[in-house]
């Protein structure tokens, strides 16, 4: 590895993780040192920051020097990634741009409804996330729209939290943090966003699937997450867990939520053919077509629904 | 035959907040076992849910699916005072995998069973417990007489099944023939 700066480089747009994602490995050569830089007017959706929260804690962690040069944003950005605690979680070697970034002050916190913080998941630490603020942003505007119904709604949506919060608890293996984070985007627009850096879903499924699952062995990443969501796969060799993501599962199509999935070489999206759906056979499963994504560690989801419709 | 019954609240033992996991989940199980075996002679256990506002599945599993199963035959579970309908559905989902029963009991005192096979029995369980659920208590010979075709020994299979979904309690008691054998007790009948 030479000692030349890697510039990858945000333009003025709205980024999703999946975006974010591709845009940095357009960019992306094998340097020792990295430089992420935002335009005046980038803008990050959350899934977006807790991608490159990720990144940048895996990167950090196999001893890439990190910079993030913020100098050329305008301050909304910067105040919004304040506001969400974006910077506690970043590693120390990290350096960033401004250095009095700390200092800005916001006065985003008072909007703050619309979303929520980031929440570390830490193995090892089971329940130190706040799962009533994960949701709050999305259940007061669900209890505007929808009085009859929202709370049963917002136990789905808690449900799915909670279990794929656990699901890191128990497999992550990691050492580095694992990140949630909501918002509500145009008071109509939910998005989730739960991610870890360990060894991944399917790295840990592979396991089991040689053991106990035999006719699996052969399936491709997406037919095998296909199978995991439609019947469940336990990682336990008693069989007897495994449910989490199936559950995930019927809870998010009870949303009507549209999940997308990065795993370590993998980026698959599941969307729904129909607002109302009964049953899984109605998924459909779509991989983009993209350029090669960066290798990633861990199990990144993303939940996007409409709260309206609900 | 008297049964006896217990009451505790889930929330004397762990914070509302805390029915997420699966080790605060395995954690509560064990720590309701302690309640139930300091009460030795405890048939039905009532365990209110009051207070309890999320419950995830994991948690479910570990501590109610598996504390069931624990005791199924030997003493019954029976939740209560759920805030809304809806929580109990972090529980019935794991009933299938499990097969087991949850029974529930509602403000007016009735108790619902929920599960294995979508909230329901299958058929032929659902025939076995049409029959039995009018007796208070019904032995294998009994229960092979009121059917076409069926041996004491399938029977005995039919009610074991049902004992290990946790609907029946299952004793020891005398035979007309003077030895012992199984009693089954729907724990339904003998609920009070």
């Amino acid at each position: 590895m030479n000692t030349k700066i890697c510039i990858i480089e945000f333009s003025e747009r709205w980024y999703t993780a999946y975006e974010l994602e591709v845009e940095l490995s357009a960019q992306f050569k094998q340097r020792r040192h990295l430089k992420f830089m935002f335009l005046p007017k980038t803008r990050l959706r959350i899934d977006a920051v807790c991608r490159l929260l990720s990144i940048v804690n895996q990167f950090a962690s196999r001893n890439f020097i990190i910079m993030i040069d913020f100098s050329h944003n305008s301050s909304q950005l910067l105040a919004y990634l304040i506001s969400i605690n974006f910077f506690r979680f970043l590693p120390s070697s990290v350096e960033i741009t401004p250095e009095s970034i700390t200092e800005i002050r916001t006065n985003l916190l008072q909007y703050r409804k619309h979303y929520s913080v980031i929440e570390e998941i830490t193995c090892g630490k089971e329940l130190t996330e706040d799962l009533n603020g994960l949701t709050s942003p999305i259940e007061q505007q669900l209890s505007i729209v929808n009085k009859e119904n929202y709370r049963s709604k917002v136990y789905d949506l808690k449900t799915i939290i909670s279990e794929l919060i656990g699901n890191i608890h128990e497999h992550s293996n990691s050492k580095l943090s694992g990140y949630a984070a909501t918002q509500l985007y145009q008071e109509k627009i939910a998005i989730v966003t739960i991610c870890d850096s360990g060894e991944g879903l399917l790295k840990t499924i592979k396991q089991t699937i040689q053991k106990s699952y035999s006719k699996l062995s052969s399936f491709s990443d997406n037919e095998l997450l296909t199978y995991m969501f439609k019947y469940g796969i336990t990682r336990h060799t008693d069989q007897e867990r495994g449910q989490g993501l199936v559950v995930s599962a019927q809870k998010a199509m009870r949303l009507g939520a549209n999940i997308d999935i990065r795993l370590k070489s993998a980026h698959i999206h599941i969307g729904l053919t129909e607002k109302i759906v009964q049953t899984e056979n109605r998924w459909s499963y779509n991989e983009p077509d993209s350029l090669p994504l960066i290798p990633l560690n861990g199990t990144h989801f993303t939940l996007e629904f409409e709260i309206l419709s609900l | 035959m008297q049964f006896n019954c217990t009451y505790i609240e889930l929330s004397s033992l762990l914070s509302p907040e805390r029915a997420r996991g699966v080790e605060p989940g395995k954690l509560a199980k064990e720590q309701l076992i302690e309640f139930i075996e300091a009460r030795a002679n405890t048939d039905f256990v009532e365990i209110s849910m009051k207070e309890f506002a999320f419950i995830d599945v994991s948690f479910a599993r570990e501590c109610i699916i598996n504390l069931i199963r624990h005791y199924a035959g030997n003493k019954a579970i029976i939740l209560s005072n759920f805030q809304d309908d809806f929580l109990i559905d972090n529980i019935t989902v794991s009933t299938s995998r499990f097969k087991v029963c949850i029974l529930s009991k509602n403000s007016q005192n009735n108790l619902f069973m929920h599960g294995p096979n979508n909230g329901k029995l299958s058929n032929k369980d659902k025939e076995i417990w049409e029959i039995i659920s009018t007796f208070d208590a019904i032995s294998s010979s009994k229960l092979a007489s009121l059917m076409d075709k069926v041996s004491s020994s399938a029977a005995h299979g039919k009610l074991k099944k049902l004992s290990d979904m946790g609907l029946l309690f299952k004793k020891r008691g005398k035979a007309k023939s003077g030895g012992v054998e199984d009693i089954f007790y729907p724990v339904t009948a003998n609920y009070q």
